[in-house]
């Protein structure tokens, strides 16, 4: 019942029918006329097509990745990559993490203005050329960097000046203005890993109540480059996330800000804190509780899982005492596939509680918590750490 | 000093109208407000996409006017740009107004980036805003008595973390110094020390001398090597 | 070399070609591609028609009453045509009806395929489709046409009914941006016809601007001055479920500013767009379509109800967003061009 609308099919979708800018034939024409280094999506990456919000057919890479990491995730929510890069070890694809990344730096642009779009072009290229050297494909983590990179992708398509002054400072570094044939989020794999996910399962969420929050970045920011699906709310909301969470057979409950934004807003989460908060608790956390009786929050990228998260204690100020669990949906996904909630998925960095969710799902946290506290006092005694991958050092 | 104000006004203006997005941000509107029914930031402050889009089409003073607290309240989420029948998109010409401020050094954006030092300070090192050691209990203290849990044994507790690149507490993940001297020339190539400077002179010294200092060893670090 | 004119589709304009051939002794073929005829107008039962809030069956019935029995008409139903060659003055056309294939031979051809309501599926933001008590204004002519207004989730009588304007109309996000004409005075309509059937229902019509043209504008008036419909000044962002209700956003641009308030049923005002038989027999004949879709005439000025491919004459919605007493007026006016093109080649 509660899950029949996210659940909800149809035969085909009906886009809409705006007419969006051609990146993707434009990009690959700049690519033959040698303008730009183009990443090709090749077979060992073994793409899966999927259908974009205005019907466009967007092919996405499932091996052979480079983590273009987020930073607030590895500074905050470090389960969220640990869970990405378990499943890869579960499914044994390759992938390469390293320490030559740099983030998107779009926090300061959307933040603080201290940015503009040469500075943010150039990083992307940076990154996209180091991935491209490495022989991987980027999979960008955080919802910001995908949008912002997306938007940098049209512009540098768009604009032959941007290019090339971008390609002056590419020089200066030793390299080349690189863009990817797709810009893929990693909620784009998890979505066409869905299945194969489903098949790992280990915990009985059928009892879970999820309620979802799509990332302002990864479905407005040029929203013709998102995942929608026949499968997924009639093909009318964007899929990744509701996508996994069905897959695993978990309750996905509506609720009536789905589309509202998280509060984070950037600047605000640092310095307008009174609207992230009031934002968070009013907006989001109080109608998934109170409309669709949630248990979990499951959130698609950074800021909003931090700000949906951080932001619930406040709450108490005005008699509001909410505790929704709040995670990733690969992080959600991996603690149904039987991952360490401590270890991997990392839960101890999150504020609101969760453990009762962990009942709910049948895993017994008091067992790991003991083996997380015995774990940090070998690491103290000098023990090595346990790792997902050896780090390659250059 | 009447004529110096009409010349920033006259300034500002043009120097929006000649960023290459504007004419794709700005088209055409006729009031509908689809954009301020998605706007979260209009729920809590006096601001309204709709009144962005009139403004730029109104002229020079009319965005002028923006140019105090008015484009600091966008939350940057999108949502007008996604859903306006006319493809405006209020949020991308917040984002260029935003520069316009930080370029000219606006009273606006010093009074916006002064509690920002740490972020910029860590972005322009670094390449990421966001490090563990961030999340001092005093500067969040509404976050719960759970933060000042986390930032204890804070070192112990990023290396249980099974990504070896995430075993740092300064950086969200440890940061090649190779990549920091890249960093450090796009942000000098594209003039993001200058803004930096104009708005806060000792923010970007220090940050400067910081990033300085890195590439300078790894520099040092280079040579050994040859 | 044939006599005879082949009229497609069986609509108000096309029933009024055939109706005004067979007045002037023009031997004509009318081919219907439902069971039915009567157009749009039948199919989806629609209610009462603007601006005088007759039954439109009570229309319909009289121009359907003149095509039949009529000598020198054949009108098939269930049937399209498949097929075209030749040219002016001997086109064969190939018919697939429910007797099987059949070829006829025409002399000239007057397209009325009229058109589609706009899919409101298309406009993610309303939820229709899968929000129940979200309809369109072609849902809404079926609900009206029912003695008691009831809402479909649950069967009650809706007390708070809202009405957006410009729905896939004038909007680049779903890719539709002329204006679709008819829709502002058929939401008026049928929001009298709420406030008639339930006096104590609350009635909101949310618009950006209202194009009840020319001598419709007595509509709004009658709807407030009569009927007690409130009017809000913006477009809606949003329709989201809560508690058993639809939360409509947005913002009231003129005195509010932004909104959140519940309502029983949403009413989109769903534009209008060429039917998919307009587009194929547009493949079929080779018919130009002008950038938004609808079939364009040979010289709007001085020749409206032509195509540029010669013998073919253009009626009703397939050249444009109109009302059915427009259509009407062209299938007769497409007649007329009809007939003289056949009369002018006989005399050569």
């Amino acid at each position: 019942m509660i899950t029949d609308l996210a659940r909800m099919r149809v035969p085909s979708r009906k886009a809409p029918g705006k007419k969006p800018f051609p990146f993707h034939e434009e990009l690959l024409e700049l690519g033959e006329k040698g303008e730009v280094i183009v990443i090709p999506i090749k077979e060992e990456n073994r793409p899966v097509e999927v259908e974009c919000l205005d019907g466009r057919k967007k092919r996405i890479p499932t091996n052979k990745l480079w983590h273009h990491k987020s930073c607030g995730q590895c500074g905050n929510i470090p389960g969220y990559p640990a869970s990405i890069m378990w499943f890869m070890n579960r499914f044994g694809l390759e992938y390469l993490d390293e320490t030559n990344q740099t983030s998107c730096t779009a926090w300061n642009y959307h933040g603080s203005g201290t940015s503009n779009v040469l500075a943010l072009a150039a990083v992307a290229s940076r990154n996209f050329h180091r991935a491209y050297e490495t022989g991987y494909y980027p999979l960008i983590h955080c919802g910001t960097s995908f949008g912002n990179y997306k938007e940098m992708r049209n512009l540098l398509v768009e604009h032959k000046e941007l290019r090339d002054e971008v390609r002056k400072i590419m020089h200066k570094l030793g390299r080349e203005l690189v863009l990817p044939e797709e810009i893929v989020h990693y909620s784009e794999w998890l979505h066409v890993m869905r299945h194969d996910i489903a098949k790992l399962r280990t915990q009985d969420v059928s009892q879970v109540v999820t309620t979802v929050h799509p990332a302002c970045h990864t479905w407005k920011m040029i929203p013709e480059d998102y995942i929608y699906d026949t499968d997924v709310y009639g093909g009318r909301r964007p899929a990744p996330t509701t996508s996994v969470l069905l897959a695993l057979g978990a309750q996905v409950a509506d609720y009536s800000t789905w589309n509202d934004c998280c509060g984070f807003g950037f600047r605000h989460i640092l310095t307008e804190r009174e609207f992230s908060r009031s934002f968070a608790v009013n907006r989001k956390i109080k109608p998934m509780v109170e409309e669709a009786h949630s248990d979990v929050c499951v959130t698609q990228d950074t800021g909003c899982t931090t700000t949906l998260d951080k932001c619930q204690w406040i709450g108490r100020a005005h008699g509001m005492k909410y505790e929704l669990p709040v995670m990733a949906d690969v992080q959600f996904a991996a603690l149904a596939c039987g991952a360490d909630p401590f270890k991997l998925v990392q839960l101890v960095w999150h504020t609101a509680e969760w453990r009762p969710l962990l009942e709910k799902m049948g895993i017994d946290w008091r067992k790991y918590e003991g083996e997380y506290k015995e774990y940090l006092e070998k690491l103290r005694s000098g023990a090595q750490p346990e790792s997902l991958y050896e780090l390659k050092v250059e | 000093m009447p004529d110096d104000k009409d010349r920033e006004k006259h300034e500002i203006f043009e120097e929006l109208r000649a960023d290459p997005r504007y004419h794709d941000f700005v088209r055409g509107c006729l009031n509908c407000g689809v954009c301020t029914g998605w706007c979260p930031s209009h729920r809590f402050f006096d601001y309204a996409p709709r009144i962005v889009i009139q403004n730029c089409l109104a002229g020079e003073d009319r965005v002028y006017g923006m140019m105090g607290e008015y484009i600091w309240a966008c939350a940057q989420c999108f949502s007008c740009a996604m859903v306006c029948p006319f493809n405006n998109n209020p949020g991308g010409v917040v984002a260029i107004l935003r520069e316009i401020a930080v370029r000219r050094g606006m009273m606006s954006a010093k009074r916006v980036l002064k509690p920002y030092s740490r972020v910029l300070l860590k972005v322009m090192t670094f390449g990421n805003q966001v490090s563990p050691d961030m999340i001092q209990p005093d500067f969040f203290p509404d976050w719960g008595p759970k933060i000042p849990w986390a930032q204890e044994d804070l070192e112990l507790k990023r290396q249980a973390i099974p990504v070896p690149t995430l075993r740092t507490v300064e950086s969200a993940w440890k940061v090649a110094e190779s990549t920091m001297n890249e960093l450090y020339t796009i942000n000098k190539e594209a003039g993001i020390f200058d803004l930096v400077e104009v708005n806060d002179p000792g923010l970007a010294e220090v940050i400067e001398d910081d990033v300085q200092d890195k590439v300078a060893a790894y520099l040092a670090e280079e040579a050994k090597k040859e | 070399m044939s006599e005879a004119v082949l009229i497609i589709g069986g609509g108000p304009a096309g029933l009024a070609a055939a109706a005004s051939l067979a007045d002037l002794g023009v031997e004509a073929v009318l081919v219907e591609k439902e069971p039915e005829l009567g157009g749009t107008p039948k199919k989806y039962a629609y209610s009462k028609l603007v601006p005088d809030l007759r039954p439109a069956q009570e229309t319909l019935a009289p121009l359907v009453q003149r095509v039949q029995g009529r000598e020198g008409l054949r009108v098939l139903t269930d049937a399209r045509p498949t097929a075209v060659s030749g040219k002016a003055g001997d086109f064969k056309v190939r018919l697939a009806g429910p007797a099987g294939e059949e070829e006829l031979s025409a002399g000239a051809i007057i397209v009325a395929t009229g058109f589609e309501h706009f899919d409101a599926r298309r406009d993610t933001k309303y939820g229709y489709g899968i929000y129940p008590d979200v309809v369109d204004i072609r849902d809404m002519e079926r609900m009206l046409s029912e003695p008691q207004l009831k809402r479909p989730s649950d069967g009650q009588v809706p007390q708070r009914v809202g009405f957006i304007l410009c729905v896939g109309s004038r909007d680049r996000m779903v890719g539709n941006t002329y204006c679709s004409r008819v829709c502002c005075s058929v939401c008026c309509v049928q929001a009298i016809e709420v406030k008639e059937k339930n006096p104590s229902a609350e009635v909101y019509i949310f618009y950006m601007d209202i194009r009840t043209y020319g001598l419709l504008e007595n509509l709004y008036w009658e709807a407030q001055e009569e009927h007690g419909v409130l009017f809000v000044k913006g477009r809606v962002g949003e329709i989201l479920p809560r508690d058993g209700q639809l939360m409509v956003k947005g913002e009231d641009t003129l005195l509010r500013g932004p909104f959140e308030v519940p309502f029983d049923l949403m009413v989109l005002a769903s534009g209008m767009e060429p039917g998919e038989g307009t587009v194929q027999v547009a493949e079929l004949l080779n018919l130009a379509r002008e950038p938004n879709g609808f079939l364009a005439p040979r010289d709007s000025h001085t020749a409206p109800l032509e195509a540029a491919v010669e013998g073919v004459f253009l009626a009703g919605a397939d050249l444009a967003p109109k009302f059915s007493d427009d259509a009407v007026a062209e299938g007769a006016g497409a007649a007329v061009r009809a007939a003289a093109f056949l009369r002018s080649r006989a005399g050569r």
